[in-house]
């Protein structure tokens, strides 16, 4: 006998959009100790009638998706551990088609894993393992922060129609969710250990803020008492490392990511 | 982007946009099709008005204060009208 869906989804999914019969399964199917976050999540999955979601803040990083590879999110929050694994645990915020075009986005954009043959290889696999938990399709709000960069919450789906109506019907209440719940986040979540990770030495990070200021690698070095040769070598070591062609690139990205403050 | 709100012109934004980018003066002239006197003026102008001491610190305040969109960035067009 052909098993139903939500049968197949039972032992692989955080919350079906739950019957109050099938409530105690999604709870201990979570398996995670749920803090205040992770349970409003769960709340919004169940209230939109998904089935498992996650909440990532890109931060200023965002700038950097389609120039030097993976991007950590500054905060993550998934409804499950199995949502979790999907992304916290693959990288796969670097190649994720939806995402790159979604965050940029500020009305709620619907994505499913349709064959789609202008997807490379990689993303085909992103696609492949959301297929095998069961994940047809979804919705992802996007929230504009310009003061801490983009949000976004990424909401799955075993049907491609859930999505597609939920879109349609209830777009304005998503951006609203996405928008608290990105609020809630900030207050309330600490930023993850890998995106607290410096990038740059902190030699390098004062050679980037005193160029930002306006010194010249002269000026630099009589400040850090170092020698020119020094301060060339840092500010290189900066560029290679954004893969930035000169110094003000480098410096430009520096600031748009907060590693330096003016 | 608020544009109106900008203190620098179109051009200027553009310039001080493609040096952000690491385009030397040399190849922002090419892309824009302008001679590399008017792109030096256009600069000049830039650095006057952020008040910066030269290109790289107008290009740092330019970015810090959302003046210029860093391309991986640009938020979609509509990414103002439901805030």
């Amino acid at each position: 006998m052909p098993q139903t869906a939500p049968q197949l989804l039972a032992g692989a999914v955080a919350w079906r959009p739950a019957t109050p019969a099938s409530s105690e399964t999604a709870e201990r199917a979570r398996l995670t100790p749920g803090g205040p976050l992770q349970d409003a999540l769960c709340d919004l999955v169940k209230e939109f009638g998904f089935q498992g979601a996650v909440y990532a803040h890109l931060g200023h990083a965002v700038r950097a998706l389609r120039e030097s590879g993976p991007v950590t999110p500054l905060r993550f929050v998934a409804s499950s551990v199995f949502d979790r694994r999907l992304y916290g645990e693959t990288g796969a915020l670097e190649f994720d088609p939806m995402i790159t075009d979604a965050v940029r986005s500020n009305t709620p954009v619907a994505w499913s894993t349709a064959a789609d043959p202008r997807l490379t290889d990689a993303q085909r696999q992103l696609h492949a393992r959301l297929r095998g938990r069961g994940i047809q399709a979804g919705v992802i709000a996007a929230v504009q922060d310009y003061a801490a960069g983009p949000a976004f919450l990424n909401f799955y789906s075993a049907f491609t129609g859930e999505a597609e109506r939920c879109l349609q019907e209830r777009a304005a209440q998503l951006v609203f969710a996405a928008g608290v719940f990105h609020e809630r986040a900030k207050l309330l979540a600490l930023p993850t250990r890998q995106a607290a990770r410096p990038l740059l030495t902190s030699r390098e990070i004062d050679c980037l803020r005193l160029a930002a200021m306006g010194l010249t690698a002269q000026e630099t070095a009589g400040v850090l008492e170092v020698t020119v040769r020094t301060v060339e070598f840092h500010l290189k070591n900066a560029a290679e490392k954004f893969g930035a062609s000169n110094k003000v690139r480098a410096v430009a990205l520096a600031v748009s990511r907060g590693l330096i403050q003016l | 982007m608020n544009r109106s709100a900008s203190p620098l012109s179109e051009r200027e934004a553009a310039v001080l946009r493609l040096a952000a980018l690491g385009c030397t003066e040399q190849a922002t002239a090419g892309a824009l099709r302008l001679s590399r006197r008017t792109i030096q003026y256009h600069l000049a102008s830039a650095v006057e008005k952020l008040n910066a001491p030269n290109k790289t610190a107008a290009v740092a305040r330019a970015v810090c204060a959302g003046l210029i969109d860093l391309p991986a960035a640009e938020p979609a067009e509509n990414a103002r009208d439901l805030r």
